[in-house]
């Protein structure tokens, strides 16, 4: 179940600091932390002479400061997380201010003579204005790196939001049209063949209860399968003859999972772009085959010469882009969704990587 | 009244035609699968109101509307729809007919005692409607008032217009039929199909053949399986022979 709702999850987990604890955003802030050292040193003595031993000095300072507040964030993290963020944020802000305070003592210590200097002479010969000038910067600057992740992570939170939203609209939008049809077919059904329009009935009731479901839902590929059939044999009814539908369905795919409703919007834009505005109609041809840890799926349908009249390329495209966005969501950048049109053939390939040992 | 019902759902037809003979004053005379049918069983059977479904493949049922009111006493025309966001507006606002299916039974007997013939106006209404909602939409039929009603030409099978004073002509596999639009209009609605090669002439790109000098400079459009050519104008001269080189 590792990746069951991993989208919903990461929209919880979502936390304004980058993972301190790991090495690419500790690089970046040495980094940004050199780049200050360089830029202080600079506005202080200019560039000619460029002053390298106050640059070592204030770089030595800075990594300090930096490295120290990053390692105590790291450690706090999960206590972080817990408490409201406008908190963890004065928390943060009030640490970095407090580790600025502490190693610009130490460092007059230093500078003073260390452990070989008197304690008292030293307290008398701290300068408060350097010390006051190391609070302002660390406070500025460290203000702005804070306020730089939050609003990065504001950014990322609506961005996921919004990728969910679309993934939400896709999935509970059964076509309305597909709904009226699917009425009529009852009504007409329930005098002349009462039972099959109990069938529909089912069928229907079977495609609502899945499109209702939490989004990202994984369910087993056979359930799909099955769930595509029922739809087909509404869509049946109502097409006639012109619908055919060819499954080449592997045996081994018990163990494979799927996101619900990936298979059954390709069908439907099978027979809503390819065989209703086909007067004689034509063959969906669906394969779906396991191999070498990839899930693949294939819709084959045949497509009017010219474009459907009726065609709503705009939604039909969206609808593609949002399972194919959702796939990438759910199993990584290995995932993809292909459409390629031949002539009056329309292809729509889907693959995915699924480790079947993991899920057992 | 004499009802004709058009959809290409047998479901759908059989529920309406259930309905229709539970009434009493409506007879339903014919049934049709398609906007093409439909002009036939018109032709046919002479109703006095056609249900006329939207949605089919090949002609549907606003260009089959548009067909059939070129007709001396078309009939009046009562849309099904089983959902058009976009329509549904169109619909009211000019007062067409049209029921919601799945289709009640006393809305369809509403609806026959009071139905009318579509006027121009509400016509072009729905054209204009329709062709909103797609990228491209055009008919795939031109049709023109015959003795015999109104005979349809497939867009298909035309090899070009021609406009000589007032009248458009339809050239097409078995002779031609004048018609009643301008090259312009034409122009807009298959420009995809035809391409212009005089100020009164379209030709339809599948059919070009090869283009020839004549004497004088004159140039001279060969079309496939038709013995006369076409004069092509200075202007359209280079534009055509790329279009030749693409196909």
């Amino acid at each position: 179940m590792k990746t069951k709702n991993k989208l919903s999850k990461q929209v919880a987990e979502d936390f304004f600091l980058p993972d301190l604890c790991s090495g690419q955003p500790v690089y970046i802030l040495v980094l940004v932390a050199e780049l200050l050292a360089i830029v202080l040193v600079l506005s202080a003595s200019g560039l000619a002479p460029f002053d390298w031993h106050k640059l070592a000095l204030t770089s030595i300072f800075t990594q300090w400061v930096v490295l120290t507040s990053a390692g105590m964030i790291c450690l706090m993290r999960p206590y972080l997380q817990r408490i409201r963020k406008s908190w963890a944020a004065a928390e943060v802000y009030t640490l970095i201010l407090v580790d600025v305070l502490v190693f610009s003592l130490a460092a007059e210590w230093v500078l003073a003579g260390g452990p070989r200097a008197d304690f008292m002479a030293f307290v008398r010969t701290i300068n408060g204005a350097d010390i006051l000038r190391n609070l302002l910067i660390g406070g500025i600057i460290g203000g702005l790196i804070l306020r730089y992740f939050i609003v990065q992570a504001q950014l990322r939170t609506q961005q996921l939001s919004e990728l969910q939203a679309r993934i939400q609209a896709l999935q509970s939008r059964i076509r309305p049209h597909f709904l009226f049809n699917s009425m009529n077919i009852i009504a007409s059904l329930i005098g002349s063949d009462p039972e099959t329009a109990e069938q529909v009935v089912e069928d229907l009731s079977e495609l609502f209860r899945a499109s209702l479901n939490e989004v990202g839902n994984e369910i087993k590929i056979m359930d799909e399968i099955t769930l595509c059939r029922r739809y087909v044999r509404i869509e049946q009814l109502r097409l006639g003859e012109r619908l055919k539908v060819e499954w080449d369905v592997d045996n081994e795919l018990s163990r494979v999972k799927i996101p619900m409703l990936t298979l059954q919007p390709l069908m439907e834009n099978a027979i809503y772009h390819g065989i209703q505005p086909l007067e004689k109609g034509g063959v969906i041809k669906v394969s779906a085959v396991y191999k070498d840890g990839m899930m693949n799926l294939r819709v084959e349908n045949p497509v009017p010469a010219v474009d459907s009249k009726y065609g709503h390329q705009g939604s039909n495209k969206m609808a593609l882009t949002n399972i194919g966005l959702r796939l990438k969501a759910l199993y990584g950048e290995q995932a993809h969704l292909k459409t390629e049109r031949h002539d009056n053939n329309f292809l729509t390939w889907v693959a995915y990587p699924y480790a079947i040992d993991t899920e057992a | 009244m004499k009802v004709l019902v058009c959809d290409d759902e047998k479901l759908a037809r059989e529920r309406i035609a259930r309905l229709i003979v539970k009434m009493d004053g409506h007879e339903l005379v014919g049934e049709a699968e398609n906007g093409v049918d439909t002009i036939d069983k018109v032709a046919k059977f002479s109703p006095d109101v056609v249900l006329l479904d939207i949605r089919m493949p090949g002609m549907d049922g606003i260009e089959a509307a548009h067909h059939l009111a070129k007709l001396d006493s078309p009939p009046a025309i009562i849309f099904c729809t089983a959902y058009d966001e976009y329509a549904l507006d169109a619909f009211k606002v000019k007062a067409v007919d049209y029921l919601l299916k799945p289709v009640r039974g006393e809305d369809l007997a509403e609806a026959l005692s009071h139905a009318g013939r579509l006027n121009k106006v509400q016509l072009q209404a729905l054209e204009k409607e329709f062709s909103g909602e797609e990228e491209s939409r055009s008919r795939t039929h031109i049709s023109a008032k015959s003795h015999r009603g109104i005979e349809l030409i497939p867009v298909a099978e035309i090899r070009y217009f021609h406009a000589d004073q007032k009248y458009v002509t339809a050239r097409h596999g078995n002779g031609e039929i004048l018609i009643d639009e301008t090259l312009k209009e034409l122009e807009s609605e298959f420009g995809e199909r035809f391409v212009r090669i005089h100020r009164n002439a379209l030709v339809a790109i599948e059919f070009l053949e090869g283009l020839s000098i004549e004497t004088g400079g004159h140039y001279k459009a060969r079309l496939r399986g038709l013995n006369e050519s076409l004069v092509v104008s200075r202007r359209h001269v280079s534009r055509l022979r790329k279009l030749m080189q693409r196909l």
